[in-house]
């Protein structure tokens, strides 16, 4: 009893201080303008009039003042950064054929490498243990026993998912294509010549003077680094619609060889894109979804360690494959903690910065072993989606910054149904919190992507207007099946 | 039923075909392999017994995509069973049984254009009249696909209720040895293929000398009688007849349901008349000698642990003559040929008789029965 007594207690005095600390201009203001009111009832309205009457104002006063008044209110409006919309965006929504349950992936595994049980040991107890569902789609070159990588299956792949994502985003927003001025592409692992911008731009006879950007070999963060970009040359391009085509293309990157470090993202890897509008025109300030306030982006290359932890590399038998070192998760932690260093102090309230600060200087000054401690990150954020790379990844995230299972249930689901799609994985996470329901006007949501290299990045975007459950979308026909449990361990 | 397999092959000429891809074909069997989810399945053997059963997980059929320098003309000109292997990829369940497909579907693309779609089935499946159910069911769909409809009725799959009073060893399915985890039946003997075409013409001179009796009865009392004086001395005396069932005449039956009799001869086969033979096979209709429920009792006896084989246990005969055979579509035409194969009988043989399609030229006769035939090889005594 004494205990629940003091947790309710601690847990009042924890809301008056932050209610406190949060609000204390507010709190400070008012006892000062109560005190000028009660002067001014006291003065009396004659003695008022008379105060303003022994001001001597002259013209050329007046006249300066106010031009300086105007003139700094230009220059503060003309430098602040232009606000930039998230209108809408699409996520690609694979068909059943591509569907590869786990039955399939394991006897499929088995057939293609016949000269190593181990290995085919070893992708099933990754398999059973990985948080994917029996839902995730593979591209049909892949379903093929080998699989059948070829170019022509990569360009095929790739046209289907860009082209099927912008189709949908053309539908929901009403863009015509001749109203792109900006497009960025991003696939980490496939790079044609000529790029995929430009496959864009051919199919959809975008304009001559679009500026194209294809963003390659920047792994599942690309996604947040595209939207970067996107942000910076919304800023200089005055009244601009900017196109973000997120996707990992897996046809040529499937890995053929037996090596375990490299077997793991065969296991992961889904198919998925997205496509997203931005823009920066007032115009679209009714009707978009999200207003994009931060983005920050943490780059651990420095580090020789982090370098080489997500590594394509030849095996001993010339197959190319990703190598995922062991120390990933330490790294990631490493990166995620220098992320929010920078992130911190623009999201979080003043009174979980206090709090830092003061246990910052305690541990410094007076005791070392202090326990760091670790900012509440839902105060500062309703949502958050964080990047499905893998069921150890989301793991790692909710532990470090002590979230609830509510708080990663877009993560995991995402994870279950449609597997880790890389860099537009953080699309259909948002598309399962929209249309689950949950997005209200004002909620903030947190982005976080990692990716090689090793790279942490965070976007932050404020929603502009509660969304209604959207009747289309890749959640559309199974949001009523989710949430669902998914055990530690599933018996194939 | 474990150690038998089913092949079927159709062929389509290029007409039927125009206009569908590959992947419209594995988009309508996706629609239809939603109802027909246990031929997705794989065989584990239970933690406690060992018995194997299908676990439906949703592995899938085995597709596979093949291409012939022929035309469908020219192939079917010089088709005979060696021949035919090719186009039905087929192995047998095991020796990982976790990782072997129940069903594949082989898809051969001709030069003409036509194509030839051979299916290679598990007899543990359903019997070859849900084969044929499961292609017509298909054959719907892909005409479906493109109106984009709701799918077919879910098959239901029948099991027999009643059980004998006093269950006695079937005669028309005997025991092997133990497979093991390789499903596959080893012969004693070579067996091998032939198969003959019968017009009109020569079924009804056959019904004119044998009397009232069906085109069926009279063709197994033909062979019979033809088989027993090939093997004097040791002709066979007990034949298995298996047709469809007429009660479970529903389109849409998956299992192994067809009727299952034995039909012993109490005299000499070889020299006997062809009329007595067949007044015993057609009367046996009437009897109650239909061995399903015994078989199912042996089998349950020691809990599904002994092997059994019922094609070749003794000499079979199969009616395939409303198996539906030529009911599948593609773009509302027909195949050009339709032909099913038993992979894995017994030394004693198995004959299947189904109809050949409408208007395929013999003596200009417009229906025929094509017989394919299953026989022991005696090197001393064959002679055909």
């Amino acid at each position: 009893m004494p205990h629940f007594s003091n947790s309710v207690k601690l847990k009042y005095v924890k809301l008056g201080y932050q209610y406190l600390v949060n609000h204390i201009l507010t709190l400070t203001l008012i006892p000062v303008m109560a005190g000028v009111l009660i002067e001014v009832l006291r003065l009396g309205p004659a003695e008022i009039v008379n105060l303003w009457n022994s001001l001597h104002f002259d013209l050329v006063q007046i006249l300066c003042s106010c031009f300086f008044i105007i003139f700094v209110a230009t220059v503060y409006f003309m430098s602040k950064p232009r606000s930039i919309y998230l209108v809408d965006y699409a996520c690609y929504k694979p068909p059943v054929t591509c569907r590869v349950p786990f039955a399939t992936f394991m006897e499929h595994s088995r057939l293609n490498l016949s000269n190593n049980p181990k290995s085919v040991e070893f992708q099933m107890r990754i398999l059973e243990r990985s948080g994917l569902g029996e839902e995730t789609c593979l591209p049909p070159a892949i379903h093929y026993i080998p699989p059948t990588p070829t170019m022509e299956a990569a360009r095929g792949e790739a046209e289907i998912v860009i082209f099927s994502a912008m189709d949908s985003l053309f539908k929901k927003t009403g863009l015509k294509p001749k109203d792109i001025d900006i497009l960025i592409v991003n696939c980490s692992l496939f790079s044609p010549t000529p790029s995929l911008s430009a496959m864009v731009i051919n199919k959809y006879k975008l304009r001559s003077n679009i500026k194209s950007f294809n963003l390659s070999g920047m792994g599942c963060s690309a996604g947040l680094i595209s939207i970067d970009l996107a942000r910076d040359l919304l800023q200089v391009h005055p009244n601009s619609n900017a196109v973000v085509v997120s996707t990992e293309i897996i046809t040529p990157n499937y890995y053929q060889g037996k090596e375990r470090a490299m077997l793991l993202p065969n296991c992961l890897f889904r198919m998925g894109g997205a496509a997203i509008l931005l823009s920066n025109r007032r115009s679209e300030r009714r009707r978009a979804k999200y207003r994009l306030v931060h983005v920050v982006r943490t780059h651990k290359g420095a580090d020789d360690k982090a370098y080489r932890c997500v590594f394509e590399e030849e095996d001993k038998e010339g197959n190319v494959g990703i190598s995922l070192s062991k120390d990933l998760m330490a790294i990631a932690g490493e990166a995620l903690k220098s992320n929010i260093t920078t992130i911190g102090p623009l999201v979080l309230p003043a009174s979980e910065q206090l709090l830092f600060l003061l246990t910052l200087i305690g541990r410094k000054i007076f005791n070392p072993k202090w326990k760091p401690y670790i900012p509440d990150f839902k105060q500062a954020f309703e949502h958050f989606c964080i990047h499905a790379g893998g069921r150890a990844v989301i793991d790692e995230l909710q532990k470090n910054l002590q979230l609830s299972a509510e708080h990663v249930e877009a993560s995991r689901m995402t994870l279950h149904r449609f597997g880790n799609t890389s860099s537009s994985s953080l699309w259909y996470e948002m598309s399962y919190i929209e249309a689950k329901g949950r997005m209200k006007k004002g909620d903030r949501v947190w982005q976080i992507a990692f990716g090689s290299g090793f790279k942490c990045n965070s976007a932050v975007w404020k929603c502009n207007r509660t969304i209604k459950t959207p009747k289309d979308g890749p959640w559309a026909d199974c949001i009523h099946r989710y949430p669902v449990h998914i055990p530690e361990v599933v018996k194939l | 039923m474990k150690l038998h397999y089913l092949k079927a092959v159709y062929f389509f000429s290029s007409h039927a075909v125009e206009g569908l891809t590959v992947m419209n074909m594995k988009e309508a069997m996706f629609y239809l392999l939603n109802d027909y989810y246990i031929t997705c399945g794989r065989i584990k053997r239970s933690e406690s017994s060992g018995r194997p059963y299908i676990k439906c997980n949703d592995c899938g059929i085995r597709f596979v995509e093949g291409v012939c320098d022929e035309t469908v003309d020219e192939w079917l000109e010089t088709d005979d069973d060696s021949k035919r292997n090719l186009l039905v990829y087929h192995r047998a369940i095991g020796p990982e049984l976790p990782f072997s497909p129940l069903v594949y579907l082989q898809v051969t693309l001709f030069k003409c254009g036509g194509i030839s779609l051979g299916l290679s089935w598990a007899h543990i499946l359903g019997d070859a009249f849900s084969v044929s159910n499961f292609i017509n069911n298909w054959g719907q769909h892909m005409a479906k696909v493109n109106v984009n409809s709701s799918p077919a009725l879910a098959p239901r799959s029948l099991t027999n209720t009643a059980k004998p009073e006093a269950p006695s060893e079937p005669l028309s399915a005997k025991q092997v040895n133990h497979v093991g985890d390789l499903w596959v039946l080893a012969n004693n003997c070579k067996m091998e293929t032939f198969s003959f075409n019968l017009t009109t013409k020569h079924l009804s001179n056959l019904q004119a000398k044998i009397g009232s009796v069906s085109a069926f009865d009279s063709i197994c009392a033909l062979l019979w009688r033809a088989i027993a004086k090939v093997r004097e001395g040791f002709e066979p005396q007990i034949i298995t007849v298996c047709r469809k069932d007429p009660c479970h005449d529903d389109s849409n039956v998956l299992g192994n349901n067809q009727i299952i009799r034995s039909i012993k001869a109490s005299f000499l086969v070889g020299e006997s008349d062809l009329n007595k033979l067949a007044t015993l096979i057609a009367n046996d209709q009437d009897q109650v000698c239909d061995e399903r429920n015994k078989i199912e009792a042996a089998v349950e006896k020691d809990n599904g642990c002994t092997d059994y084989i019922m094609y070749g246990s003794n000499l079979t005969f199969v009616n395939l003559e409303n198996a539906g055979l030529y009911e599948l579509e593609l773009n509302g035409e027909k195949p050009k040929l339709a032909y099913y194969s038993i992979q894995c009988v017994g030394d004693e043989g198995a004959v299947l008789i189904f109809p050949l399609p409408h208007g395929s030229a013999a003596e200009n006769e417009d229906r025929s029965t094509c017989i394919e035939w299953m026989t022991k090889l005696i090197s001393n005594y064959y002679k055909m």
